[in-house]
């Protein structure tokens, strides 16, 4: 068994892996795409929108921009012991935009996304993402709820591209971060979920077989292996 | 009304960001530079994302005209 990265910079990875069965490869490449956590924006507050861009693709605009991800201070809602709606300070961070074209017409940017308290490094990936233009007298106020979340959930979470690529014994895993973690990151997090999901699932095999086996001390039917 | 007035934030194929580029792009083939050359140079290399560049109209700023005219305002 045998890893080496290949090529690296802060966007990409490609890993060479020798050894290692391609079903569990594309076990972490699926992970990569579906089950690593990152930030995005999760609710939207219309405060005012008299801009020419609906509400809901207003909202749908901003929660597909990537935000960057503070995996070490924030948890999932769901794994949250707040339990609230709209959650609390260690599963939300929150943002507002607040934008009004005056005399001539201005285009919001992802740049105009603010921080509503203090919320470390998380904020958008990069200020250039267009998101609605404004003619004068139009104006949008807008909070912004960011939450972690997974790609199996939306793709707005997706964190990264994937893909797996072999060549005899070599398979090549190539990562593309979308800009929410560094891609070591995302691996390292991919294994860690890889390791949870396993323990996991052969804890429940072992339980569930161990449960058959008292059954069947007790002169029930079983339907498990006769050897053992 | 359609997400198709403005630029797409992401591409629709593979997901990733894209509309941070996109005013990078027309300020390139506005001053007449090949538009695959300007997708090379701004780092767009796989065909899905180059679509949606080189197929994107623009027509949101018509839009938003024809509401500074008749539209809503505050």
């Amino acid at each position: 068994m045998q890893a080496s990265i290949i090529q690296e910079d802060e966007q990409k990875i490609k890993l060479l892996f020798r050894g290692i069965p391609l079903s569990v490869l594309n076990s972490i490449r699926r992970i990569i795409i579906n089950e690593v956590p990152v930030m995005a924006v999760d609710d939207v507050l219309i405060i005012e929108n008299t801009s020419s861009m609906m509400n809901e693709v207003l909202a749908y605009r901003i929660s597909l921009i990537p935000f960057v991800t503070d995996l070490d201070n924030y948890r999932l809602p769901e794994t949250c012991d707040c339990k609230s709606k709209l959650g609390c300070e260690k599963c939300t961070a929150r943002f507002s935009i607040k934008a009004v074209a005056n005399e001539s017409p201005i285009t919001v940017y992802s740049r105009d996304i603010k921080p509503v308290g203090d919320t470390g490094i998380v904020g958008p990936i990069n200020g250039d993402f267009p998101i609605v233009k404004l003619a004068p007298g139009q104006a949008i106020e807008l909070e912004l709820y960011v939450r972690l979340g997974k790609g199996k959930m939306h793709a707005k979470w997706q964190p990264a591209i994937a893909t797996l690529s072999y060549d005899d014994d070599s398979k090549y895993l190539f990562i593309e971060s979308f800009g929410f973690l560094e891609p070591r990151r995302i691996i390292l997090e991919a294994v860690k979920i890889f390791e949870e999901i396993t323990n996991e699932l052969s804890q429940t095999m072992i339980d569930s077989l161990r449960g058959e086996k008292l059954e069947n001390e007790e002169g029930k039917v079983s339907t498990s292996n006769p050897s053992n | 009304m359609l997400s198709g007035m403005m630029f797409p934030i992401r591409c629709f194929s593979c997901g990733a960001p894209i509309a941070d580029k996109w005013e990078r792009f027309v300020e390139g083939i506005e001053a007449g530079e090949d538009p695959g050359k300007v997708l090379d140079r701004l780092g767009i290399t796989r065909y899905c994302c180059r679509r949606m560049f080189l197929s994107h109209v623009e027509y949101f700023e018509e839009i938003v005209q024809f509401d500074s005219w008749f539209g809503k305002s505050r």
